[in-house]
């Protein structure tokens, strides 16, 4: 079953380039509607989850390539509720894209299946070389979403953005090859390298640096955040989507999966230096925010402040952290990803994305302004919205560890509604803008079809959160190494 | 058979191929096509030997020669390189007017010189193999008749020379100093003296000059550049596969350790891998960047010359086999890049090529996405072998050197691409079937090997 979620998007990737030509008008939507099919077999394999049973499920191991390298996989609640995230976003992309995306339609749909697959293998690998081999395999569809769809600043963008990534990676790749040899050379299996214990130091302390480089990275974490703006800047609205969706829950996964559990001493000594870099990104990210003139700008740094907030969830170090960490995870992937959606609608239609060019758009498209409102509302983490929950959680989570962290990070909300606020009043309140009346329009169905799910999943999340928090246990790798404090489950 | 037979049967064969093609012209008028064919034919038969023998282990000429697996690899290895020459250079002869037979002569002169290296035994006679080989790729490099192609067989030419006489005299001062021309013996004696460890640094410069390593590399852009693209496509497969398989029976002998030359190879291969990976940075002629990026490959792989024997047999060969589909499908794409007589591969001209062209800028990339080391290609597989074994030796640095070279190489590489892909460009190049057919298997290939790369393992465990 894993094994069908994990492939059939290699599988799409391949069936794409068969359509002919002729009919390239439909390819995005078949694609939108296979990863739906596929979407649905994910939420199968959710049912028939055990939230009660081992801590590895659908486990496939198969011996690939010596030295050690075995097809490895499983899930656990962390990654199955990430792989989910993934697979829902997928489709909405797609058929967010169906206008959009105007030339050479085959290969957008061929680089995000080979995305999709990579992403969700990076999810599910049990073995460190197959979670390196799926880490940078999204690498290069990503390279060619933002490059040849993206909009005008994309080379620059799209470079940058594989070059961060691989200096990371291949730091990580030598980590990977060091660690292998001091565990006698044999296995890059996770449980075995685990079963051996942590390294000693000085080892530990380097290998855990170059591991947790390309984690923060990825994440991004202060100040490794620059290649971020660029790449969802320049990146077509479902590159953005994916991107701020999933992508940026590698780094935070790989430090749960990996960073953490090898690397416990080490982890413990570059904790606090880790928290102070998060709360910096929380604090910085959202300031920036504040004065951008670009709308995808403004939402991108919203992403690093947000994505601060979910490592310092993750470096409390206690239940209710751990548990923020992963929902806030979910919501940022919900609410960022319909933060981009609902710009890149607005942005097909009158081609800017400068907040000046615009002002009483609520007159225009009042639909369009409500939904906004809600999703903005959730980002904001207004109580009621899945926002709320996450971020509550690590706030209580980061107040139980450092109250005067918890007081810094609880400030970076503020500037979070802030800069929303003033977004949606610059944008939405106001007299109408010359020249905007005739090139807007309200939502047309296609548009309210892929936007009504992630309402309704937002408002779920945020009434009724505990369908999501049962399935978030804190790994019993990360268990045995460190002490966690307060909480329920002790 | 006896043994001397089996043992010179591959030079012979390659030789004699070369003599009769260039016999046929004389019988035959439009020998084109006729010749084309019976270059195909041969260098199908040449591998043949490979098949027979493979796992038995001849000499011949009192020890001169020898043909062992490692041999019959090359052979296999070396009659693809040729065929696929052969194949793409069929169109591209005739666009640039090079006559037929006296090409494929030398191709299989060529090869005849660099399986008898593969074979030799002694160093007198690897001299003159080497000899065999570089003057037929004196005139193959200046064959066309233009400007650019005369200057690179010229430059060609002058450092060859220089380097061979240098080479030569290492020799000397090894006869000199030892009193045998057998690497084996001299090595085993066990008297390392100045003028052998002197003797033995000059004949290793003739090897790095062979090899494009740092600091000798400096014909190599130019020759590349001038050469015709098929040429340059055996050029940097060819010799360096020949060289790598010599390398590996000095590793075998444990010469480099012995010699204490590991400092030496350390220091060169970092400085290859730096300064091919740096210079390519700021090449716009798209032979002139694959000049730059086979030197730096020269690099990685000259670090591997620090492993032992039984890891540098499996992965040396491995990333020698991965880095000749890789950069065969790359220079085929490249000989297509041609604008009436004259080589047109500029990167400028390929800008939005992709569109017109899918399947082969789709090979093209695969290539450039391998060779620059992403996985899961083969390209990856190489390296992160490479790398493991140098780890496993406490080689650290030169690692991470590596890596960062690797991390420079993406900068040309996706150059390559950005143009392909993401400009928009008026050019058009057509591809014949031939061509299509050499980047098709070249495609499967790479993808075979990049999901299943324990194949060649299995098969050089025999």
């Amino acid at each position: 079953m894993l094994f069908y979620v994990l492939g059939l998007p290699f599988l799409f990737a391949f069936l794409i380039l068969i359509i002919p030509n002729k009919s390239k008008r439909i390819i995005i939507p078949i694609s939108g509607f296979l990863s739906l099919g596929h979407f649905i077999l994910t939420l199968i394999l959710y049912l028939k989850y055990d939230i009660t049973g081992a801590n590895f499920q659908f486990v496939i191991n198969k011996s690939w390539i010596s030295p050690g390298i075995n097809f490895h996989i499983g899930v656990d609640g962390v990654s199955l509720l990430l792989i989910l995230l993934t697979a829902f976003l997928f489709p909405i992309s797609f058929f967010a894209s169906v206008k959009s995306i105007t030339k050479r339609e085959k290969g957008f749909a061929f680089f995000m299946f080979l995305l999709e697959g990579g992403v969700i293998g990076v999810f599910v690998s049990l073995n460190v070389l197959l979670f390196y081999l799926f880490w940078e395999i999204m690498l290069i569809p990503m390279y060619f979403i933002i490059g040849v769809w993206g909009s005008k600043n994309r080379i620059y963008a799209s470079f940058k953005f594989v070059l961060y990534t691989m200096v990371g990676s291949l730091l990580m790749l030598i980590a990977i090859i060091f660690y292998f040899k001091a565990t006698g050379g044999t296995s890059f299996e996770l449980t075995d390298w685990l079963a051996k214990g942590p390294l000693s130091n000085p080892a530990q302390k380097w290998l855990f640096l170059a591991f947790a480089l390309a984690f923060m990275i990825k994440v991004p974490v202060f100040p490794f955040h620059t290649w971020l703006p660029d790449a969802h800047t320049e990146a077509p609205t479902a590159g953005s989507v994916i991107l701020a969706g999933v992508l940026l829950k590698m780094g935070v996964y790989g430090f749960i999966r990996f960073g953490i559990p090898l690397f416990p001493d080490a982890f413990m000594k570059y904790r606090e230096s880790l928290i102070i870099l998060s709360v910096i990104g929380v604090i910085y990210g959202g300031m920036m925010a504040l004065i951008q003139k670009d709308i995808k700008r403004l939402v991108a740094y919203s992403s690093v402040s947000h994505m601060g907030m979910i490592m310092l969830g993750l470096l409390a170090l206690n239940i209710e952290g751990f548990k923020g960490s992963v929902y806030q995870m979910l919501n940022h992937g919900l609410s960022t990803g319909a933060l981009f959606l609902l710009v890149g609608i607005i942005y097909e239609r009158t081609h800017t994305r400068q907040i000046s060019d615009y002002g009483g758009v609520a007159k225009l498209m009042p639909v369009y302004s409500a939904v906004f409102m809600l999703i903005m509302f959730s980002s904001a983490g207004l109580p009621g919205l899945n926002g709320f929950i996450g971020e509550f959680l690590i706030l209580w989570g980061t107040f139980e560890a450092n109250k005067l962290i918890a007081v810094f990070a609880a400030s970076g909300i503020i500037i979070g509604a802030a800069y929303l606020l003033w977004l949606y009043r610059r944008v939405f309140n106001g007299p109408v803008k010359e020249g905007l009346k005739e090139k807007v329009f309200d939502l047309n169905i296609r548009e309210i079809l892929y936007i009504v799910p992630i309402i309704i999943l937002v408002i779920w999340m945020g009434v009724y959160p505990s369908t999501f928090t049962k399935m978030i246990k804190i790994p019993h790798s990360i268990q045995k190494h460190l002490i966690i404090k307060g909480g329920v489950e002790k | 058979m006896s043994d001397t037979y089996i043992t010179s049967l591959p030079v012979i064969l390659a030789a004699l191929s070369g003599i009769l093609i260039l016999v046929l012209d004389l019988f035959i008028k439009k020998s084109e096509k006729i010749v084309f064919f019976f270059s195909v034919l041969f260098s199908i038969i040449i591998p043949l030997p490979a098949f027979l023998f493979y796992g038995l282990k001849t000499k011949a000429f009192s020890n001169q020669l020898l043909t062992d697996n490692l041999s019959y690899i090359f052979l296999i290895l070396i009659s693809i390189i040729s065929l696929s020459v052969i194949l793409i250079s069929f169109s591209y002869n005739k666009r640039r007017e090079i006559r037929y037979n006296e090409f494929y002569a030398l191709l299989f002169l060529a090869n005849a010189g660099l399986i008898s290296i593969v074979s030799s035994y002694n160093l007198l006679v690897l001299f003159l193999s080497f000899e065999i080989f570089s003057f037929s790729s004196y005139i193959l490099t200046g064959i066309v008749k233009d400007r650019l192609s005369s200057e690179a067989s010229f430059k060609y030419i002058y450092t060859g020379i220089i380097s061979s006489s240098v080479g030569l005299l290492g020799i000397a001062f090894i006869y000199g100093t030892s009193g045998s021309l057998y690497i084996d013996k001299i090595i085993l004696n066990g008297n390392y003296n100045l003028g052998l460890i002197a003797g033995f640094i000059l004949f290793l410069i003739n090897i790095f000059f062979k090899f494009s390593i740092v600091p000798f590399h400096i014909w190599t852009p130019d020759v590349y550049e001038g050469a015709p693209t098929p040429v340059s496509s055996y050029f940097s497969v060819a010799p360096k596969l020949a060289i790598i398989i010599f390398v590996i029976r000095l590793i075998n002998i444990n010469f480099i350790n012995l010699m204490n030359f590991q400092t030496l190879i350390w220091i060169l291969s970092a400085a290859t891998i730096l300064w091919g990976n740096l210079a390519a940075l700021k090449q716009k002629n798209l032979k002139r960047i694959m000049a730059y990026s086979a030197i730096a490959h020269s690099g990685y792989i000259s670090m591997g010359f620090l492993i032992p024997f039984d890891l540098a047999y499996k992965y040396l060969i491995f990333y020698s086999i991965s880095y000749i589909f890789l950069n065969l499908s790359a220079f085929t794409f490249i000989s297509y890049l041609t604008n009436g007589v004259k080589d047109d591969a500029e990167l400028e001209n390929i800008s939005g090529l992709s569109q017109k062209k899918p399947f082969e800028s789709f090979v093209f990339t695969l290539a450039l996405i391998s060779l620059a080391g992403f996985p899961p290609t083969v390209g990856f597989f190489a390296k992160f072998y490479l790398f493991i074994a140098l780890i496993k030796q406490g080689f650290l640095y030169i690692t991470l050197i590596a890596i960062l070279g690797t991390v420079i190489s993406v900068f040309y590489y996706f150059r390559i691409i950005m143009y392909l892909y993401f400009k928009e460009g008026e050019k058009e190049f057509g591809f014949d079937i031939w061509g299509r057919i050499v980047l098709f298997f070249n495609m499967i290939i790479i993808l075979f090997l990049s999901f299943y790369p324990e194949i060649i393992f299995k098969f050089l465990r025999g």
